[in-house]
């Protein structure tokens, strides 16, 4: 099966003042049809720019260096800005933490949804249109769509606005869908209602999700494959279960074991040392060297390769162990 | 025998917006505006023993910050009345003007934002010794050297007491808020989110600088959150908020095993955990509601999967359902 | 816990001076303008040590020099640079005693208005209620009349003089100050290290003077710049107009006043050079505080 998101040793660099941060260094991974694949960081870990970079909305001063981002069979960095804005909102359609970053407080949530099909398929009537759009707030849980549509952002809660922001973006049908964080500004129960309205939602419509976040535990539920991101570079990917089950890496094992439900009640939460390195500069070998438990000398002057094994689990660390079971 | 350090009686706080001289003629004209009210929150008690974590769960609206801060005394009450080890200080009322009061620095409180929780001018030599210096705790000779203990306390180098807030990330500008907060030797920590805005790998470091501080400074503390797994974890007591009024109080692996509210079953159930076994999510239905405009009743009637016709109409009683387990539930009835 | 975790190894104070500097010099222009403000500011300073003449000693001052062309000589071969009045002071020197005195009621006036101003700003915005609403409702009234009608209002109540002067433009300014502060001040008391202040009972005159004032100080720069340089022009229509500072000590305007009759005889260069100085004056300070604006302005910053 041909992946339709592949992209190979993409690096986006920032040039400031102060220097060059190198927010995303040579990373690697792609997403099969229809496959949710979650994208696992702290701050700092680059894990937003990679969705950025996808959908080239990186700003000056930050710059795609090199790499290759392959949507079915065009490399996104080689087309021009008018194929790009076509196949943006259409055929990739993404998702943000704060939902007013997609919702435009000033016009009524009709004048939105509408553009947004408008933009992409002039042929459509408008009353064709209004029913979709209507559809699909149904879609996504909203009671009352023909009320809800003549509305503005600011009369809706935090989690009917993302469910909103979830419905434009199913609009056009895409292929992929990004979701950066989508989940992490709401309440607890309303992210769970969420999370389960996504999954369903992917799944009957076959469309390709990318779900970036810092919480393994949302992704640990809904995913198929999750990538391990930390200063940059992808440290450990694999499939969901081998992953949360059987992490390889130390960051990745760190993480987990830092959960408070993977410790026991009342006792010291496992903890992972230290903090992550300032971007402007990063260590000549491994970023992680320094917070790690399972170090040898060679980590401090080279930078790990990556290793992939016949599961397809790839791994970029010098020590972590050759035997699987945990 | 524990004893009770602090007591929570009743305590209530209303928000109101009270109408302008416009809307005032127009009610006097005919029209029927009203006030509108927020009950942050409405009628809380319950008891803190000293030694203990008592945990605060509850989405937004719940009113869990504002209890927080009227426990802190930074905010005034409306109603109802707050002792510390047996002195009532109720901090002061609404009509009165803000004072600054925290029964002798006896209760501090760690803030959520660590970007803004350090004022961005001062050093972290200023920012720590400024309180125990003012109320005359320490001498100025003292304070390099009474800094310097403090940081070592919260695992920060001697060489952070020079520097200034922007100079640090996020986790360690939260230890020196703890620093700041224990430097005048309080006996109740309020911890409002102290850990929410921080990366996990650093939550996880500050929730066990908590847990040893708490086995060596003999702290009690008031956690306050909204991430169950976190509370689960560090606190012997629960509380859990809905719009501004609790439901159930129990012991933590009675609120675990023995759940009775269906807002904290829900709670509980809907949360993501690391589980694999990519499990259906049963979330409850429907939205928050606005603290504005509470449902009649129970407040929870409109999303609860259990509710009856009694649970639109009546409130719950607060009761002892069982040992130090409360709940306000109809179905206990 | 790392010291290489900060990078920042230089002192703070040196690193903030250079972030400020190198921000600042983005705009050339304002660049410039400082240069020329300093210059200004050199001149005012040092104006009784670098003037040709006294123009106010009266020894020196014949009525035969008077309204001398620029450039043109006198009897004993002095050249007059800028020309003389119609005593015959040299305008030169009467320019840089003017730019000083100018200069010094501006800067004096703004800085007793920045006081007042902060303090009835900060803390109506820390105090809240009624408090704040009185104080907001003057500073509103007032800034709805123009500057210079509460200016004559002030002067015409309490007389000419210079304190009275100094007093009408602090009076006249403070409302700015007060509201920029204000507006500084809410952002401030609504952050969480005044609340953690409070928790420490640290007092409020503490709180208000040594937490949320220093954090109010960029706006208030701002703002004191642009003020200044209103303050310098005000002052320079009162004079003009003959109310606010005495002959004795002439300020620009008073000079650009006392040469006006003489603009229709042709004799242009007794109120033009003065009025020129305060031009440039004038538009360097406004520069230089547009830069300072756009420098703390977090939205234009890329």
């Amino acid at each position: 099966m041909k992946p339709i998101l592949e992209i190979k040793n993409l690096k986006t660099h920032f040039f400031k003042k102060e220097g060059v941060v190198k927010a995303v260094d040579d990373i690697s991974f792609h997403i099969n049809p229809g496959e949710i694949v979650g994208l696992v960081g702290e701050s700092g870990s680059g894990k937003t720019i990679t969705g950025f970079s996808i959908m080239g909305l990186v700003d000056a001063p930050g710059k795609i260096v090199s790499g290759s981002v392959f949507f079915k069979d065009t490399d996104l960095r080689n087309i021009s800005p008018e194929e790009m804005q076509n196949i943006r909102g259409n055929r990739i359609a993404m998702i943000f933490q704060d939902p007013m970053m997609t919702l435009n407080p000033v016009l009524r949530i009709q004048t939105q949804m509408m553009e947004s099909i408008k933009a992409h398929d002039k042929t459509i009537s408008n009353q064709e249109i209004y029913n979709q759009c209507r559809d699909a707030l149904g879609l996504v849980g909203i009671s009352s769509p023909d009320e809800r549509m003549k509305s503005y952002p600011h009369q809706f809660s935090g989690g009917m606005r993302q469910r909103v922001s979830i419905a434009i973006a199913l609009l056009n049908k895409p292929d992929l869908i990004i979701a950066d964080e989508p989940t992490t500004a709401l309440d607890v129960t309303i992210q769970g209602q969420v999370i389960f309205e996504m999954q369903k939602l992917c799944k009957e419509s076959k469309t390709a999700l990318l779900w970036i976040t810092h919480d393994l535990a949302v992704v640990a539920g809904i995913t198929d494959r999750i990538s391990v991101m930390y200063a940059g570079r992808i440290v450990e990917q694999g499939s969901t279960d081998k992953i949360i089950n059987h992490p390889m890496h130390p960051y990745t094992k760190g993480l987990i074991k830092s959960v408070p439900s993977k410790n026991k009640k009342g006792e010291k939460l496992h903890q992972i040392d230290g903090m992550v390195p300032a971007m402007f500069c990063l260590p000549e070998g491994c970023a992680f060297e320094e917070r790690c438990n399972q170090r040898i000398e060679k980590c401090k002057q080279e930078q790990p390769l990556v290793t992939k094994d016949e599961d397809g689990r790839y791994l970029r660390c010098f020590n972590a162990g050759v035997n699987y079971a945990k | 025998m524990q004893n009770k350090i602090l007591e929570v009686h009743q305590l209530s706080k209303k928000f109101i917006k009270s109408l302008d001289k416009t809307t005032k003629v127009i009610n006097w004209l005919g029209g029927s505006y009203k006030e509108e009210v927020v009950h942050a929150v409405d009628n809380v008690s319950f008891d803190i023993m000293q030694g203990e974590v008592v945990g605060v769960v509850g989405e937004s609206g719940c009113g869990k910050s504002t209890l927080g801060r009227m426990i802190a005394g930074i905010m005034p009450i409306t109603s109802g009345s707050i002792s510390f080890k047996e002195k009532h200080y109720a901090g002061f009322l609404d009509n009165q003007y803000q004072q600054n009061h925290s029964i002798d620095l006896k209760i501090q409180m760690i803030f959520q934002d660590p970007f803004s929780s350090l004022n961005p001018r001062k050093k972290v030599l200023d920012i720590i010794s400024e309180a125990p210096i003012h109320h005359q705790l320490i001498s100025k000779e003292d304070k390099k050297n009474f800094v310097a203990e403090m940081l070592n306390k919260v695992g920060l180098n001697n060489d952070a007491m020079a520097r200034y807030p922007h100079q640090f990330s996020g986790g360690q500008r939260q230890r020196v808020g703890i620093a700041r907060a224990l430097a005048v030797s309080p006996e109740l920590v309020v911890c409002d989110e102290s850990v929410a805005a921080l990366d996990v790998s650093i939550q996880a470091q500050i929730i066990n600088l908590f847990l040893d501080l708490r086995k060596n400074l003999n702290l009690t503390y008031l956690f306050i959150s909204h991430d169950m797994g976190v509370i689960e974890h560090i606190a012997d007591r629960i509380v859990v908020m809905y719009l501004g009024q609790v439901v159930e109080i129990a012991p933590t692996n009675e609120i675990i095993n023995c759940t009775n509210h269906p807002y904290t079953k829900a709670l509980l159930g809907g949360v993501p955990t690391l589980d694999t076994t990519r499990k259906v999510y049963e979330p409850i239905k429907g939205e928050i509601p606005s603290p504005l405009n509470p449902p009649s009743g129970c407040y929870f009637h409109p999303r609860c999967k259990f509710a009856t016709e009694k649970c639109k109409v009546e409130k719950p009683t607060y009761k002892e359902i069982a040992p130090n387990h409360f709940s306000a539930c109809h179905l206990n009835d | 816990m790392n010291s290489k975790i900060s990078n920042n190894k230089a002192k703070h104070k040196y690193e903030l001076l250079y972030k400020i500097w190198s921000d600042f010099s983005e705009n050339k222009i304002a660049v410039v303008a400082l240069c020329v403000f300093l210059v200004i500011l050199f001149v005012a300073v040092f104006a009784s040590l670098i003037s040709p003449t006294d123009p106010y000693d009266l020894s020196t001052v014949t009525i035969m020099n008077a309204r001398l062309a620029p450039m043109e000589e006198d009897f004993s071969g002095t050249i007059y640079w800028l020309g003389t009045d119609g005593a015959g002071r040299d305008m030169l020197s009467a320019l840089f005693y003017g730019l000083r005195i100018s200069l010094s009621v501006g800067l004096l006036s703004g800085m007793f208005a920045l006081i007042v101003g902060a303090f009835f700003g900060i803390s109506a915005a820390y105090f809240g209620g009624r408090y704040e609403t009185i104080v907001m409702r003057i500073v509103d009234i007032q800034l709805s009349f123009p500057s210079i009608l509460v200016a004559l209002i002030i002067l015409a109540a309490f007389g000419k003089g210079i304190e009275k002067t100094i007093l009408a433009l602090v009076l006249v300014q403070w409302a700015y100050y007060a509201r920029t502060a204000r507006a500084s001040a809410l952002v401030e008391s609504r952050k969480e290290y005044v609340d953690a202040a409070r928790c420490l009972s640290l007092g409020n005159l503490r709180i208000m003077l040594n937490h949320i004032l220093p954090n109010c100080i960029p706006p208030l720069i701002v703002v004191g710049t642009l003020q200044t340089a209103h303050a310098i022009s005000l002052e320079a229509t009162l004079s003009f107009l003959g109310l606010g500072l005495p002959q004795t000590k002439p300020s620009l305007g008073l000079l650009i006043g006392n040469g006006f009759e003489f603009v229709h005889t042709g004799d242009y260069w007794i109120s033009i050079f003065p009025g020129i100085a305060l031009l440039i004056t004038i538009v360097s300070i406004n520069l230089v505080g547009d830069q300072l604006r756009d420098m703390f302005n977090p939205r234009l910053k890329k």
